[in-house]
């Protein structure tokens, strides 16, 4: 709650014209200054009123990339009450991901209003459970204002931004071809596990042997790749945002040339997969993803088997250790 | 800005400087600023351009220096000069609200406005005109509201408010609701500051300590005097008496008592005049205009009088003067004995006469009373002898050079008015040795059938003759009742008055007392609730009585006990279970409070564990820091028992601690 | 802390080096009758600690390594056919001892997982509809992996409900980490520990217990704490009021191990993500990994009783 500029203005007003009214004892200048302290009173009871039982809701209408201008779904609604909420301000806080501008006439008791908006997200991470919304009202008049952070439904994640890394990598991946529509070798028959592709799945050796069994050809073992991302605290904060991003252009290009990817962080493994889905689940976890202090890297030494990139934000981190089997190292500092 | 806005704007200047001007005092050289402030914002609601920096700082300098000669040197009140520079102050901003926030400053000089004009006037009018400013006011900040809105949003045309017509009225009316919750309960003094007052009483009101027998000109006056409810409402023709006059030079009347005033005995706000109580009594509720005088206006034999005042006087001649001329509206309440009271000692000037004027009416006095025996009877003879053979007139003609106007009137012209008659009544007693003296006040007035009060004007002003007769002052009125009765009003003009009277009544003569019975009121009405609720629970034991009639007696006494014993055993053991933490929490709380002032990130949601690390960290000492949190947690929630001085002690050493 | 427990506490920190939190959430679960989810890779002590911890309170021991062709009876035991009784005869399962250590219990099939959640429910088992207690004090320390590993069985939700608390070891900091390894092996030191407590005096404790006195407030402010899982944006399942029942028996433990007699808002506050963190189902839209760090924040918001 805030009393304004003019407010303050009013208030001296007020309590001059109260002491003039204490010093006449003249009823006439008491009424104008009950009139004054009335209009004091309702606005500062409108203004709190004015944003009470008001929530909103927060929805993303295509995915978020930092940097990237996209669409989101905003939905005001306001509890059952006497009076409607008028003239609010939704915006957010200076130091949040994103930066909303949006302004509602009149909210309805019981009613709701659905705006869609453009927003360019600053950087990568999550609104909703940190980064609120800031609700400002100064209805009815110009003396007192109010600003509230209101109950928040629904989370935004953003991705972070998708940057073209042919320059690093034009000698790894071949854009453009997708090496899975042709014929594929049968290597074996083996079982189904969590991660695999179900096109793959062998239908009669299923029925067979009464469980899920899979192909596995050749060129898939090949089109698999492991991306180990160190997020082990750097020197520099900026680096390692570059190298978020560039994970995730890594990750989202290797996908793109249908490529089988497992990304491999301290925190979490997402096993091999392909796909805009598995991208997505890629990018989940980049969006939030932290410098962490723990040594405890939850990594088996077993998962460097097979081709893998590692993305290393300095030497002394505990993802060293797989150097050896990675086909190209990283440096955050170099990205 | 919005035209509306702009139109807003002006109107809420022309009603501020209306109402001043209406007040009537302002010098009407100042009025053709109004003219000008009215063309200033037809420009501007045209979207003429506006006035250019120079020219309106020039102006407004100008202003300032007008003001200063007008304050010191013209009217030499500052008052009256402040509403001559709001004027020309509105005439000046009409030429230069360019930015959307410059009509605040003119909201803030019609405000001041109204400030000024409540100390010239105690019109209903201004009342009106304070609704038309709440409406005006509020309307033109909901504009600005959205106007400020719109810049914020960062839009070239404002934002229309939309369906504001329900929110517009809505606080309105909750505005005017709260601003009469505020105006009754808003602190008062008792007798107010009493600061210079700027009301005009009216001119006079036929009193002055002197009554000249040569000036009829006020008694055709229609403005209303006082208004006045009689509890319980007889039928007149009601006489309030205002000042009695006794010392006759030949020319005029005189109150010779004026010297002999005493200050009245109090019992807070009611001033008695009499030792004696009587029960039989009429209450006056009197509310008084500004009068060019300090004399109350109250019907014969007062017993008490409750007024708000410093204090109250009255002289010999039984006349109640206020401590000084009431130049405000009066509001008081009287309580008249209807039953003959013994009254104050005779005084021999009570028979002054000047011995010419002896000459001539003793004689005629004595022929005319001859053969009547009281002195009861004779005043009676006077009383109507006069009544029957003089006109009443108010044009008279000057006695010639040399005569008297008594005689003049008695013998010569036969016709006059009220204070011809009186004076020659009381001349006439006092020749035949009987005491006597005029008393000057108000007589009859209209009945407001509306209100049921008594309207009294200027034109009621009246005088008639108390004489001392068995040892009391009787009254006689020797003029005669006009005989052209008058209609009755239209009964517009009944509302009108009545709501004028409820305005002065319970608005501008609103006091401390008025508050006091407002809250008593409050407590007696709760204390009826309180009754009726008692009554209905009586009614119901009766009926759960009846009921259970039948049911043996000792069982019913069973029932009452054991269930007096129950409740008293939850209430026993609600109060063994309630925790006595309160001061055990009061002083942790406290410690968190210190720690949080000191910067440290101490929240609601922190333990006391947190209470400890932080404390440690801003440098509390570590032992008695362990102690304090162990002796409140074993307190708080171990409900053991503590020293609970050791622990306060604990307390007051990590505060000095903290410094 | 009492004397004994103190001495306990002391013992296992000298085999667990600076891992004193994981050796105290371990007591205190033994002290409220629970059972314990430590979620880790492999050779980070798991097997140290709760051999460590029979040892020292000379409990009989029992390892169960998961594997997937583990079968319930395998646990829990079988009857087999005595021909000199000519009777089937009990033969009991490694389920049957006081502290079992059940490794990479998300290794086996579902049915064997139920079967030993079962027992650790109960107390008890039942073959061949016959009865057979559990002894007391008896407390499953169970492991998890924690990467999504194929062919692995993750515990339901509604299964890890029964695990008091959920821990995590890690890697030993750097120092200690260096110490431990001029130490030696360490399964000879603990062969060579002796025992510091009997289980006699671990069940007169779990009585104790069990009779912590809990203020009304802090009731209050627990249940604030559920409430608050329950209506967070971003899970989708709060805790249940076994949950609650667990986190106050948990805190009880803990209040007793501190040496107090009264539960205060720190033990709920200390031990209630460790009891909640497994409780909860995040939504599948939420990003977040850690539950425990979702109690925590909510925690965090909850004014505290004073």
């Amino acid at each position: 709650m805030k009393i304004t500029r003019e407010g303050f203005r009013l208030l001296l007003a007020t309590s001059l014209i109260g002491l003039a009214s204490l010093n006449t004892g003249n009823n006439l200048m008491y009424l104008i200054l009950s009139v004054m302290l009335s209009i004091l009173l309702l606005s500062l009871m409108i203004t709190y009123v004015n944003l009470r039982g008001i929530t909103i809701e927060i929805e993303p209408l295509d995915d978020l990339f930092a940097g990237k201008t996209s669409r989101i779904k905003l939905r005001y609604s306001k509890k059952r009450s006497i009076l409607s909420s008028r003239s609010l301000f939704i915006t957010t806080p200076p130091e949040g991901l994103i930066r909303i501008l949006d302004y509602v006439d009149i909210l309805k008791p019981a009613g709701s209003i659905e705006r869609i908006i453009n927003v360019t997200p600053l950087k990568r991470g999550m609104l909703g459970l940190n980064g609120r919304l800031i609700l400002k009202t100064g209805f009815p008049f110009i003396f007192t204002e109010n600003s509230i952070r209101p109950e928040l439904k629904g989370t935004l994640l953003i991705y972070p931004a998708l940057k073209d890394i042919d320059m690093l990598m034009n000698s790894y991946t071949s854009k453009g071809k997708r090496p899975f529509t042709g014929e594929r070798d049968f290597q074996k028959i083996r079982q189904y596990r969590y991660g695999d592709d179900r096109r793959f799945i062998h239908w009669k050796a299923t029925a067979k042997a009464g469980e899920l069994m899979i192909k596995e050809s050749a060129i898939e073992e090949g089109q698999r790749i492991t991306i180990f991302f160190d997020n082990f605290r750097p020197p520099l904060l900026e680096t390692f945002e570059e190298s978020i991003s560039f994970a995730a252009s890594l990750s989202s290009r290797l996908i793109e040339d249908g490529y089988y990817v497992r990304f491999i962080t301290c925190l979490k493994t997402i096993p091999f997969g392909t796909g805009m889905e598995h991208l997505r689940k890629i990018l989940d976890h980049l969006a939030i993803i932290s410098p962490s202090d723990d040594f405890s890297c939850l990594i088996d030494e077993g998962e460097s088997a097979g081709r893998s990139i590692l993305i290393l934000q300095s030497d002394s981190s505990p993802l060293i250790r797989f150097r050896e089997s990675a086909e190209r190292i990283f440096y955050a500092s170099e990205i | 800005m919005p035209r509306r806005y702009k139109v807003l704007t002006g109107l809420i200047a022309l009603s501020g400087s209306l109402t001043l001007i209406f007040t009537g005092e302002l010098n009407p050289v100042y009025y053709p600023f109004l003219f000008l402030m009215i063309y200033g914002y037809i420009r501007l609601i045209k979207n003429k351009p506006q006035g250019s920096r120079f020219v309106i700082g020039l102006s407004s300098i100008a202003g300032l220096f007008i003001f200063f000669i007008d304050a010191f040197l013209i009217t030499e009140d500052y008052l009256v000069s402040v509403g001559h520079l709001s004027l020309v102050f509105h005439a000046i901003k009409s030429f230069d609200i360019k930015e959307p926030y410059d009509p605040l400053q003119v909201y803030f000089m019609a405000l001041l406005q109204l400030v000024v004009a409540s100390e010239f006037t105690t019109q209903m009018l201004f009342g009106a005109i304070i609704i038309l400013f709440i409406f005006l006011f509020i309307y033109v900040m909901i504009m600005a509201h959205h106007i400020k809105t719109s810049l914020q949003l960062g839009l070239s045309t404002p934002l229309e408010a939309r369906g504001l017509k329900n929110s517009l009225i809505l606080l309105v009316i909750s505005t005017v609701v709260l601003s009469a919750v505020f105006f009754i309960s808003l602190p008062r003094l008792k007798y107010g500051l009493w600061g210079k007052s700027h009301i005009k009483g009216i001119k006079n009101a036929g009193f002055s300590e002197r009554m000249d027998l040569s000036s009829g000109e006020l008694k055709l006056d229609p403005s209303v005097v006082m208004r006045v409810e009689l509890r319980p409402m007889i039928k007149g023709p009601h006489y309030w008496r205002g000042m009695a006059l006794d010392y006759f030079d030949g020319r005029q009347w005189s109150n010779s008592f004026i010297e002999t005033r005493k200050v009245l005995n109090r019992r807070g706000d009611e001033f008695l005049l009499r030792t004696q109580i009587t029960e039989d009594s009429i209450e006056q509720e009197i509310l008084l205009e500004p009068v060019d005088s300090d004399i109350l206006f109250l019907m014969d034999r007062p017993v008490s009088i409750n007024i708000t005042a410093q204090r109250l006087e009255r002289d010999l001649s039984g006349t109640i003067y206020l401590p000084k001329k009431g130049a405000r509206r009066i509001h008081y309440i009287v309580r008249s004995s209807i039953q003959l009271l013994p009254e104050d000692k005779f005084h021999p000037q009570y028979l002054q006469i000047p011995p010419s004027l002896k000459e001539a009416l003793k004689p005629f006095t004595e022929g005319l009373v001859s053969g009547i025996k009281t002195d009861r009877e004779k005043a009676l003879f006077i009383e109507s002898f006069l009544k029957k053979n003089y006109t009443y007139s108010l044009t008279v003609t000057e006695p010639p050079s040399g005569v008297d106007p008594v005689s003049y009137f008695l013998f010569e012209e036969k016709k006059g008015y009220c204070e011809h008659y009186a004076s020659a009544m009381v001349l006439m007693l006092r020749a035949i040795g009987i005491p006597a003296r005029v008393v000057t006040g108000f007589s009859g007035g209209q009945i407001n059938s509306i209100g049921n009060y008594i309207i009294v004007r200027q034109k009621d002003a009246h005088s008639w003759v108390e004489a001392w007769i068995n040892q009391s002052w009787l009254r006689f009125d020797p003029t005669p009742s006009e005989l052209t009765a008058e209609s009755e009003p239209p009964k517009l003009f009944l509302y009108l008055d009545y709501l004028k009277l409820k305005w002065q009544r319970y608005v501008v003569s609103f006091s401390r007392e008025d508050q006091k019975r407002i809250l008593e009121g409050i407590k007696t009405l709760t204390e009826e609730i309180n009754i009726i609720i008692k009554d209905s629970i009586i009614l119901a034991s009766r009926a759960i009585k009846r009921a259970i009639s039948g049911v043996p007696v000792p069982l019913f006494f069973l029932v009452i006990i054991s269930s007096i014993i129950l409740g008293l055993l939850s209430l026993k053991i609600t109060f063994l279970k309630r925790p006595s933490h309160k001061e055990v929490s009061l002083y942790y709380v406290r410690l968190k409070r210190l720690l949080k002032k000191r910067g440290l990130p101490i929240e609601d949601s922190s333990t006391a564990m947190d209470v400890f690390n932080y404390g440690l960290l801003s440098g509390l000492p570590e032992e008695e820091l362990e102690e304090f949190i162990k002796i409140y947690l074993s307190a708080r929630f171990g409900e053991k028992k503590m020293d609970l001085k050791h622990y306060r002690e604990l307390f007051r050493r990590l505060k000095r601690a903290q410094g | 802390m009492n004397e004994p427990l103190k001495r306990l506490k002391s013992t296992l920190d000298s085999i667990i080096l600076g891992k004193e939190d994981v050796t105290k959430f371990s007591i205190v679960t033994l002290l409220a009758r629970g059972h314990l989810l430590i979620e880790d890779i492999p050779g980070v002590g798991k097997t140290t600690l709760a051999y460590a911890l029979a040892k020292a309170t000379s409990c009989t021991f029992q390892r169960i390594q998961f594997t997937s062709d583990l079968l319930p009876s395998d646990i829990i035991g079988v009857n087999v056919y005595n021909p000199e009784k000519r009777d089937f005869e009990f033969k009991p399962g490694p389920i049957f001892a006081n502290i079992v250590l059940a490794d990479e219990i998300n290794r086996t099939n579902p049915k064997t997982q139920s079967a030993l959640l079962e027992a650790m429910n109960e107390r008890k088992v039942s073959v061949d509809r016959k009865t057979y207690e559990l002894p007391e004090p008896f407390m499953i320390i169970a492991t998890q992996n924690p990467v999504e590993y194929y062919g692995t069985f993750p515990l339901p939700e509604s299964q890890l409900d029964r695990f008091m608390m959920h821990l995590r070891i890690g890697y030993p900091e750097p120092e200690f980490e260096k110490k431990a390894l001029l130490k030696g092996s360490r399964f000879e030191e603990i062969e060579k520990l002796s025992p510091v407590i009997g289980p006699e005096e671990i069940m007169r404790m779990q009585a104790i217990v069990s009779e912590i006195k809990v203020h009304e407030d802090i009731l209050k402010y627990l249940h604030e704490i559920i409430l608050a899982t329950r209506r967070h944006e971003m899970i989708r399942l709060g805790v249940s009021p076994r949950g609650g029942q667990l986190c106050l028996q948990a805190a009880r433990a803990h209040a007793f191990f501190n040496g107090r007699d009264f539960v205060t808002p720190d033990d709920i506050k200390t031990v209630a993500p460790l009891v909640f963190g497994h409780r909860i189902i995040l939504k599948t839209k939420t990003y977040i990994t850690d539950a425990t760090e979702i109690i925590r924040e909510i925690i965090s918001r909850i004014p505290v009783p004073v």
